[in-house]
């Protein structure tokens, strides 16, 4: 425990044990669990201990309440369902206050608990392999290049399992396209490289005949089909196993099908990971490491253990791995990746909802304890002790909870439904969010603890008075009810602070989504399909694909209705992005890891006029621009400025270093394009090669349409069966989908949070209502007396609306100032997503309408005010 | 099979949970801190067991009230004394009540071995 802020927070955690066990073996337990904690694996380890910690703790208090001894129990039961009788009976006098105090509870726990499902989806729940707290990834880093976790290389993770003592066995793979001909036309499947180890790694098991062995590697091709592909499919047929198929033109057979790869991407197909010079060298780091640790070391040991054998591996080799050593990391760990930032930031809204929640029961609860003063008074006065009171309070709090509870968990369970389609798939059980065991617990557990917080102030305040003076009713200024609503309206304050927080940071959210959206791409997408192909090696070598490209785009040309079509190596906002290292040629080497890196994609001349990405000086790729002629550039705005501090730059010279020998003539400097991202704060350097000078076989087709709507698809497939039948196309998209696919995340985000802000704000309205109107019938005669001293109505409706502004605008300051410091911190950690930049109309507006909203909340009890008849007032008094 | 019946009726007033028995088992090797506890035990369960930190303590909790167990006025080795941990001994009691469940559990097994047996042969 070297982190001095821990023991802290561990003492807090002990908290939740009973006093007993807490004295007895407090400091021992945490020892205990700080030793456990150094020894944990990953981060999530260590919470999930804490956490298990805290709810063990919860339990053990559970355990020793007296209502379990066995002595007890009969009594206490008694009287627990006397008190539960006794709390339906006075929840049922007055419904309309029961139905607002559990439907109000309702909103804060389902919005909870459906968020944390979320969160125990991805952070807590274990993957769904076997052992899987054993499983780690492997990386390798190297800090001369920036010290980024990288794929690996074959031979280096070879001896790293070799050397060994703590991992158990090591899978590797790599995803690769492949086209797969089971019948007349081949389709596009996601296949994948991999070692024979990585089914046993991840638990997979053959469905149907065997898995691929070793001996694999150099035999006759083979291959397995993935359980979900051979299904969905190829409709379980049994005949497909043993049979021969064609991946990418070449024979091979089948030899079983494995179950589906869990947690990660589900793959269609798996082949044996060749042993080519491209694969076993120790310089081409591509490869996915899985790996197993041994049931008796933890993953520190391992980390320890891989980094010794990285060092070794470093003197023994330094020409090809000089800087490198390996990383472990848990799985799971790895693929929830920054996930957590936006769960965690969610659960921080959703608690300031539950926090608004809680301050609005509370209040209503204040309210009703002092209607109540009378009754509880008399209770007492036949000889009901303070705690029995006490008690039956904290029933009646605890049973609107428990209703308000169940109701929420419902409502949670409809909104896991509602939004799961529009979660991310590519993080793990984010999908399979659902309210499980766990789920439940944690919204019993708020439940009860909502109960108890809004249950006990008013309990604790109603019990406490003085028995005579309650049944005189000296209901109207005591101390003690002057201390009473200075604590409502510091409520009402932080309910408006809260709400205006939350829809600040929502609104700022908002602003920088249409911002970026609003912003000109630098493309033009609309009537603008995109499509894929990918020729096989093996029928179309490299250096033929300029004539097959030239051929696909003459016959798609051809077709009615397309106005324009090229071909490139990637699209805008398309999922694959190369960076390379560029500088002026006649510049020295830079470092590595100073360098200066670019997007590189390799396009046909009609690219830009398909795209209409604007040409800013000289001209675009020509056919002339063929492998013989001289090697040309087109990049742009950002780095010509990178480059040469100026945009005037056609006829430089720009180095790709180190991935081309010979320097590239710059013929042309383009506008900048977003092609990144639309959420970047800035456009990043890009450069565009001919496709006829690198070719290669990832190709995307980019058609233009003369009118928008046309279906260009059916007509480019079919012109292409015509050029080879072999070929699929797939992955067709409008560009205006992939648009709208890059902004789907930020949208759902946005929304969610807008839904949640805008909840707590009708919920900080309702309390102001509350709160206002019940200081209006407090102060009836005051008003009274008023308005017969001549007072006007407009006058003492205004000092009524004043009331509440006061409370709304302080509450307003206060939550500006924390969104202040709130979006701050987000904009570090959500990098381009939030930018707190320029916002102070959206802040303007959001104070406007949190006071407007407030002062017509307080509108409605200020009328009834007014309307008091100052005769009937004064006979009161 | 009487030998049985004596038994468990001698064992219904404190029936022992199996992590009771795999605590007092740790300890009757030698006198052992929380955290030597729960390695122990993962070791020699194979991994199978690992005990929660809140957990070993009311574990101990319990042994402690019944007398089977105790706390080791000094540690094992006074070179590794950590003043934050605490170690715990076995009393005689505990031997004893160990022995008899060890016994029990084996005529258990004995049992259970020998109707495997019996189904096998028929």
């Amino acid at each position: 425990m070297s982190d001095p802020r821990v023991p802290a927070l561990y003492r807090f955690v002990l908290l939740a044990w009973p006093q007993r066990l807490r004295e007895l073996y407090g400091a021992e337990m945490l020892t205990l669990l700080g030793d456990l904690q150094s020894a944990a694996s990953s981060p999530r380890h260590r919470l999930l201990l804490t956490f298990g910690f805290v709810t063990e703790g919860l339990g053990a208090r559970w355990a020793e309440l007296s209502f379990f001894s066995p002595h007890n129990r009969a009594s206490a039961m008694d009287r627990l369902l006397q008190d539960l009788r006794y709390a339906w009976a006075s929840s049922r006098r007055r419904p309309a206050f029961a139905a607002t105090v559990v439907l109000t509870i309702a909103l804060g726990i389902g919005a909870n608990t459906s968020i944390f499902a979320l969160f125990n989806a991805v952070m807590l729940r274990p993957l769904d392999i076997p052992d899987a707290d054993r499983l780690v990834q492997v990386f390798e880093t190297n800090a001369e290049r920036g010290g980024d976790a990288s794929n690996v290389a074959f031979l280096n993770v070879s001896d790293l399992l070799a050397r060994s003592a703590s991992l158990e066995s090591l899978g590797v793979f790599t995803p690769v396209d492949r086209n797969l001909a089971y019948g007349e036309y081949p389709e596009r499947v996601q296949a994948a490289l991999a070692t024979g180890t990585l089914f046993d790694v991840l638990g997979m098991h053959a469905v149907r005949g065997r898995l691929l062995a070793d001996a694999d590697t150099d035999g006759p091709a083979v291959a397995l089909l993935s359980e979900s592909y051979w299904r969905n499919r190829l409709g379980s047929d049994e005949a497909v196993v043993g049979t021969e198929l064609r991946i990418n033109g070449e024979p091979a057979v089948v030899v079983g099908i494995v179950s589906d790869m869990p947690a990660m991407e589900p793959f269609d197909l798996f082949q044996p990971l060749p042993r080519i010079d491209y694969v076993t060298t120790r310089t081409n780091h591509f490869l996915t490491a899985i790996g197993r640790l041994e049931p008796s070391t933890t993953l520190v040991a391992a980390a320890a253990e891989a980094s010794d054998i990285g060092l070794s591996l470093q003197a023994a080799l330094p020409g090809t791995n000089a800087g490198w050593n390996f990383l472990v990391v848990d799985l799971q760990s790895s693929l929830v990746g920054d996930t957590w930032i936006a769960l965690a930031l969610f659960l921080g809204v959703v608690a300031g909802v539950l926090v608004i929640v809680c301050v609005n029961v509370t209040n209503l609860m204040l309210v009703r304890a002092g209607e109540r003063s009378r009754e509880i008074a008399v209770r007492g006065a036949l000889g009901a002790s303070r705690r029995r009171i006490l008690r039956q309070l904290m029933t009646e709090s605890l049973l609107l909870s428990g209703l308000g509870g169940a109701l929420g968990i419902a409502f949670a369970y409809a909104a896991l439904e509602g939004f799961r389609g529009a979660l991310p798939v590519d993080v793990p059980g984010l999908r399979t969010a659902s309210i499980d065991v766990t789920v439940l617990g944690f919204a019993v557990a708020v439940s009860v603890l909502t109960g108890v917080l809004f249950g006990s102030a008013p309990a604790w305040r109603a019990t406490g008075r003085d028995v005579i003076d309650a049944l005189r009713d000296g209901a109207s200024t005591t101390s003690s009810s002057r201390a009473h609503s200075r604590a409502r309206r510091a409520l009402v304050v932080i309910e408006v602070a809260t709400a205006v927080l939350l829809l600040t940071v929502a609104g700022t959210f908002l602003q920088t989504i249409s911002r970026s959206l609003a912003r000109d791409p630098g493309f033009e997408a609309s009537r603008v399909t995109t499509m894929r192909i990918e020729p096989p090696q093996a029928t179309h070598p490299r250096e033929s694909l300029p004539q097959l490209v030239a051929a696909i785009l003459d016959a798609t040309r051809a077709l009615p209705g397309v106005e324009e079509v090229a071909a490139t190596t990637r699209i805008p906002l398309g999922r694959s992005a190369t960076m390379r290292g560029y500088k002026p040629a006649d510049a020295p080497d830079p470092e590595m890891r100073d360098a200066d890196f670019a997007l590189w994609t390799s396009a046909t001349p009609d690219y830009f006029e398909a795209l209409t990405i604007r040409m800013l000086s000289g001209r675009p790729f020509a056919a002339t621009d063929t492998a013989a002629a001289t090697p040309v550039v087109i990049i742009n705005e950002t780095m010509a400025l990178r480059a040469f501090g100026r945009t005037d730059v056609v006829g430089e010279q720009v180095h790709i270093w180190t991935d081309e020998a010979a320097p590239r003539t710059v013929i042309g400097v383009t506008s900048n394009a977003r092609t990144a991202s639309l959420f970047d704060a800035s456009v990043p350097p890009e450069y565009y090669t001919p496709f006829a000078q690198s070719p290669m076989s990832r190709i995307s087709l980019v058609i233009r349409a003369i009118e928008p709507g046309t279906d260009v698809a059916s007509g480019a497939r079919a012109a292409l069966r015509r050029i080879d039948a072999q070929l699929p196309i797939f992955d067709v998209r409008t560009m205006e989908g992939v648009i709208a696919a890059d902004a789907a995340t930020p949208r759902t985000v946005t929304s969610l949070l807008l839904t949640f802000a805008a909840t707590a704000l009708g919920l900080a309205l309702f309390g102001l209502y509350g709160v206002v109107s019940y200081a209006v019938t407090r102060r009836h005669q005051e008003l009274g007396i008023r308005l017969a001293l001549g007072a006007s109505q407009a006058a003492v409706r205004r000092l009524v609306v004043f009331q509440g502004l006061r409370m709304a605008l302080l509450g307003t300051v206060v939550g500006l100032a924390t969104a202040a410091a709130a979006t701050q911190t987000l904009a570090t950690s959500l990098n381009g997503l939030l930018d707190p930049s320029g916002n102070l109309v959206t802040w303007g507006a959001i104070a406007i309408l949190a006071l407007a909203t407030t002062a017509a909340a307080s509108y409605l009890p200020a009328r009834r005010a007014s309307r008091v008849d100052p005769l009937a007032a004064l006979r009161d008094a | 099979m009487l030998i049985l019946s004596i038994m468990f009726a001698m064992n219904e007033t404190h029936p022992m949970r199996p992590i009771e028995f795999l605590v007092l088992a740790a300890l009757n090797e030698r006198d052992r801190h929380g955290y030597a506890l729960v390695k122990e035990i993962e070791a020699r369960t194979g991994g199978r067991t690992r005990v929660k930190p809140g957990n070993l303590y009311r574990v101990l909790d319990r042994l402690v009230s019944r007398g089977l167990v105790g706390r080791a006025d000094e540690s094992p080795a006074p070179e590794l004394a950590d003043a934050r941990r605490r170690y715990y001994r076995i009393t005689e009691t505990g031997r004893t009540t160990l022995r008899t469940e060890a016994q029990l559990l084996g005529a258990i097994a004995d049992e259970v071995r020998g109707l495997a047996h019996k189904s096998a042969d028929s």
